[in-house]
Parts: C-alpha cells; sequence; structure tokens
C-alpha cells in the first residue's frame, strides 16, 4: 500500500527529534493511522479493468467460477455469456440500444435459427466465449511482461520481478534493486511480506524446467492466468483447499466450504447478510462442485469445476442458465425469456422491458 | 397486453428493493453532501471509485475471508476499521456506526463515513479501487452532463 510512503517522509523528518520516546510514539501512532484501508477491493478487481501495466496475478478471472481467494466468482454468467463485450450494457445505456445488443447476441447462439437457444447451442457459446477470455488474456499478457522484461531479453528472472512489483507498491525502484543486488533484507511490511511469500510459490509453479526462476512470456502468463494452464490450475486448487480446509485432511467438508467467522451478528439485517452468503455457497457445494454428492469435495472435483474449458462444465452451466429464464420450460430460451432476465445474463435490467416487447408485438 | 402492463410494474417494483443509484444522481447526492472538493478530492474522484466498487449499489457486499471483515455498501467500506458488524474480530468501528447503516437506500451516513476515511493520512488512496482506476486518469467523464 502507498501508505509505506506517507511513512518513510515521515520517517525522514522525525529523524531530527531529539528524544527517541517520541520517535517511537510518533512511529507507533503513525502505523495505527495510516495501516487502515477502506476495503479490500483489490481482491475482487476484473481482470478486463485491469490497468496496462499491471503485473500482480489477479484473484479475479474471468471465466472461472472460483475466485483465487475462495469466492464464488458473481460475475461468472455474465462473462461466459458476453465474452469480453462486458462492457456494453452499463445501466446508463439507452434500453432500445441494450436489448437490440441482446437480440443480436441471441441470433449468434442460435446456430440453427429456429428462433430459440438450446442447451447445446448455449454450451457451444460458453466456450467459445470462455476461449475469447483466454485470447483477451494472451493479448493483455504481451504488455504485461514487457512491463517486467525491459531488456527485451525474452525472460524475467524473480529478482526482476520483485523490483517490479515492490515498485508498484509504492516503494523506490533503485532502493530495492540495490537491497536486492546487495542480499539485503527487504524493509517491507508484514501484509506485503506475506503476498511476496504467495507470489514466489507461483512462480516456482509456473517456472518449466529447467528450474531457473527464469520465466518466459508463455511461463509467464500462467504465473497470472492460471485456469488455462493444467499445472497451474492444480497449483491454483491446492491454493483455495488449503486457505478453506481446517481439519487438514486436503478436502474440503461443507461445513468447511461455507464456513463464516465466529461472533454474534448484531440484526436481522446482518443475519440476512450471513444467511444469503453461506445459502449461495451451500447450493454451489452440493449442486455443482460436489459432482459424485458424497458430501466432500476434492482437489479432483474442484479442479473439474474450475476447469474453464471443460466440457461437461459447460454443458450444465447451459442448462442452469436456461432453467434460469425458461418460463415455459421446454429445455430452450426465446427471445422474450432473455430479455425478461436480462439482468441475469448481462448485470443489467432493461427498464424498459414491458415497452419494448409491446412495441415489438 | 394489460397481463406485460402488470409484469412491467412488478419489475418496476422489484428493481426498488436495492437502491442503485444513476451515475448523475449520485454525483448531485455528493455535491450536495460537500463531498466536492472535500480534503481535496474531486467530485469525479468519488463518482469514479463507488463505480469500480459497487457500481453504485447501496447494498453491495463483499466478504474478505483474509481477516474475516466485510466491505459494505456503495462505498465498500471495511468492517475492520470502520464500522461495527459484531463479527469481524479486531474490529476497530473509526466511524462509530453500525454497519448496516451503509447498506441504507439514504447514503447520508455511508458518505460521513466516506469522509471520516478519507481525514486518515492515506487519503483516497485508502480505497484500492480508486488507485487502480482513477488515480491519474481523465475523469471528466465520471460527471459529464450532470450538471455540478
Amino acid at each position: 500500500m502507498v501508505w509505506l510512503v506517507a511513512m518513510t517522509s515521515r520517517q525522514r523528518s522525525l529523524c531530527g527529534l531529539a528524544a527517541h520516546g517520541l520517535w517511537f510514539l510518533g512511529l507507533v501512532l503513525l502505523m495505527d493511522a495510516t495501516a487502515r484501508p477502506a476495503n479490500h477491493s483489490f481482491s475482487r478487481e476484473r481482470a478486463a479493468n485491469r490497468d496496462e501495466n499491471e503485473i500482480i496475478p489477479p484473484d479475479h478471472l474471468n471465466g472461472v467460477k472460483l475466485e483465487m481467494d475462495g469466492h464464488l466468482n458473481k460475475d461468472f454468467h455474465q462473462e461466459v455469456f458476453l465474452g469480453k463485450d462486458m462492457d456494453g450494457f452499463d445501466e446508463d445505456s439507452e434500453p432500445r440500444r441494450s436489448r437490440r445488443k441482446l437480440m443480436v447476441i441471441f441470433s449468434k447462439v442460435d446456430v440453427n435459427t429456429d428462433r430459440r437457444i438450446s442447451a447445446k447451442e448455449m454450451q457451444h457459446w460458453i466456450m467459445e466465449k470462455t476461449a475469447e477470455h483466454f485470447q483477451e488474456a494472451v493479448k493483455e499478457n504481451k504488455l504485461h511482461f514487457r512491463a517486467v522484461d525491459p531488456d527485451g531479453d525474452g525472460h524475467v528472472s524473480w529478482d526482476e520481478y520483485k523490483v517490479k512489483f515492490l515498485a508498484s507498491k509504492g516503494h523506490n525502484e533503485r532502493e530495492i534493486a540495490d537491497a536486492i543486488k546487495n542480499h539485503e533484507e527487504l524493509k517491507v511490511d508484514e501484509e506485503t511480506q506475506e503476498v511476496l511469500g504467495n507470489l514466489r510459490d507461483r512462480w516456482y509453479q509456473a517456472d518449466n524446467p529447467p528450474a531457473d526462476l527464469l520465466l518466459t512470456e508463455d511461463e509467464f502468463l500462467s504465473f497470472l492466468h492460471p485456469e488455462h494452464s493444467r499445472g497451474m490450475l492444480k497449483f491454483m486448487v491446492k491454493e483455495i483447499v488449503r486457505d478453506l480446509d481446517q481439519d487438514g485432511d486436503k478436502q474440503l467438508s461443507l461445513p468447511e466450504f461455507i464456513s463464516l467467522p465466529v461472533g454474534t451478528v448484531e440484526n436481522q439485517q446482518g443475519q440476512d447478510i450471513d444467511d444469503n452468503w453461506v445459502k449461495d455457497r451451500k447450493k454451489e457445494f452440493e449442486e455443482l462442485i460436489d459432482s459424485n454428492h458424497d458430501g466432500i469435495v476434492t482437489m479432483e472435483e474442484l479442479e473439474n469445476y474450475m476447469d474453464p474449458m471443460n466440457e461437461y462444465n459447460a454443458l450444465n452451466e447451459a442448462k442452469q442458465m436456461i432453467a434460469i429464464a425458461d418460463e415455459n420450460q421446454n429445455h430452450h430460451l426465446e427471445p422474450e425469456e432473455i430479455l425478461k432476465y436480462s439482468e441475469f445474463f448481462t448485470g443489467s435490467k432493461l427498464m424498459d422491458y414491458a415497452r419494448n416487447v409491446h412495441e415489438e408485438f | 397486453m394489460k397481463a406485460l402492463l402488470v409484469l412491467g410494474f412488478l419489475l418496476l417494483s422489484a428493481s426498488v428493493q436495492a437502491k442503485i443509484y444513476e451515475r448523475c444522481q449520485f454525483a448531485r447526492t455528493l455535491k450536495r453532501n460537500g463531498m466536492s472538493g472535500y480534503y481535496g478530492v474531486s467530485l469525479a474522484d468519488w463518482v469514479c471509485l463507488a463505480q469500480h466498487e459497487s457500481n453504485y449499489n447501496t447494498q453491495a457486499r463483499n466478504y474478505n475471508p483474509g481477516d474475516q471483515s466485510t466491505d459494505y455498501g456503495i462505498f465498500q467500506i471495511n468492517s475492520r476499521y470502520w464500522c461495527n458488524d459484531g463479527k469481524t474480530p479486531r474490529a476497530k468501528n473509526a466511524c462509530g456506526i453500525p454497519c448496516s447503516a451503509l447498506l441504507q437506500d439514504d447514503i447520508t451516513q455511508a458518505i460521513q463515513c466516506a469522509k471520516r476515511v478519507v481525514r486518515d493520512p492515506q487519503g483516497i488512496r485508502a480505497w484500492v479501487a480508486w488507485q487502480r482506476h482513477c488515480k491519474n486518469r481523465d475523469l471528466s467523464g465520471y460527471i459529464r452532463n450532470c450538471g455540478v
């Protein structure tokens, strides 16, 4: 966090004070006062909105059902339905234009042009959109790789990456580079130290033989986007299981997967929040992740669940998406059903639904 | 046709359950509450921040397993430091409010809490989304045509 810069400049001004006690008191007060982020939105940033020079692996991966931190990806349906066109359905845009756009998508999904979408057609579409997200990631990776490989030799070492990472956290790049070169201990806060440790583990995992801690552009891609690399996907699953696994048996029970922090909820609204969170995760666990329904999620089950190119998953997802909007229960989606449930598919309501449909008739 | 009209009204009433601000509506509300230039932060900064944090959804909530805290409301303010939800370990409640106050349609208390956050030394950099999406950018589009 940038607050370290503030501390550094403040520390300099405090060096002039004669009394060590005052310096220490100031440091303690400063640490308490400044180490208070408004939130932890870092873990939920959309990959599509990342800065061009983003070099930190995102917790959020487009088209993957679980975030790196174990959260359900609430945007998953929109991501696999809209592909990289996710920004085209802003609340501000005119309903008529959004409706037309949605119908254009409908006609693309409807491959046999029978004016309704089957599960097979939706599955095919989901696979296509998921591949689209990956192509977007490959494109972005070139930019990110260039940012961390300024000499253009086609490799980036762990030390080089560490310098760039800490610079992106507000540290002075030259000071960090010198400290690493001289094998000095880095003066970073505990949280950054922990993040660095995790990143190093991922770096090791992404580094194909020979194990030299040098990543090529392709290896760097799997470092940032583990979902399309078999080895990295396994690593990602292992990390998530490790975070949630309370009894250390390397698999997840329902209580572990839906665990909430201990403590008394203050009021009914807080209770409702908790209940919704638990309900969503319970449903996902029982209906989708635990594929053999034995009450235990193994690493293999979680990996299958998270694999974006798994055809069986895509078909399941297609059926689920259709079931949500399929009012006449014919296992297909008609144009009016998609329009009515537009918020589910695009994340944005079409408020003039009734008027638009009236005009259509 | 009547059935469709009834359906339309039901949709309208359904959308009232969660207050989601329109961009300019939000900008005007901020201005009315003295946010323009508060501690050096422009109106466009606040609008940009809120869009990327919550898409202007007053009831946005996100749980953080790392420290078992939750981010609440249109500004996604964290229960570890700023508000009390009764279940966050080592909570501070610097804004002196229950976290549920940050989820109300009336965002007056959320704005007051955001002011408290920005008065801390780190200022607006307390919001990660601001750093990643709004810092050093041309933000005029966020308040364009809003009359503020």
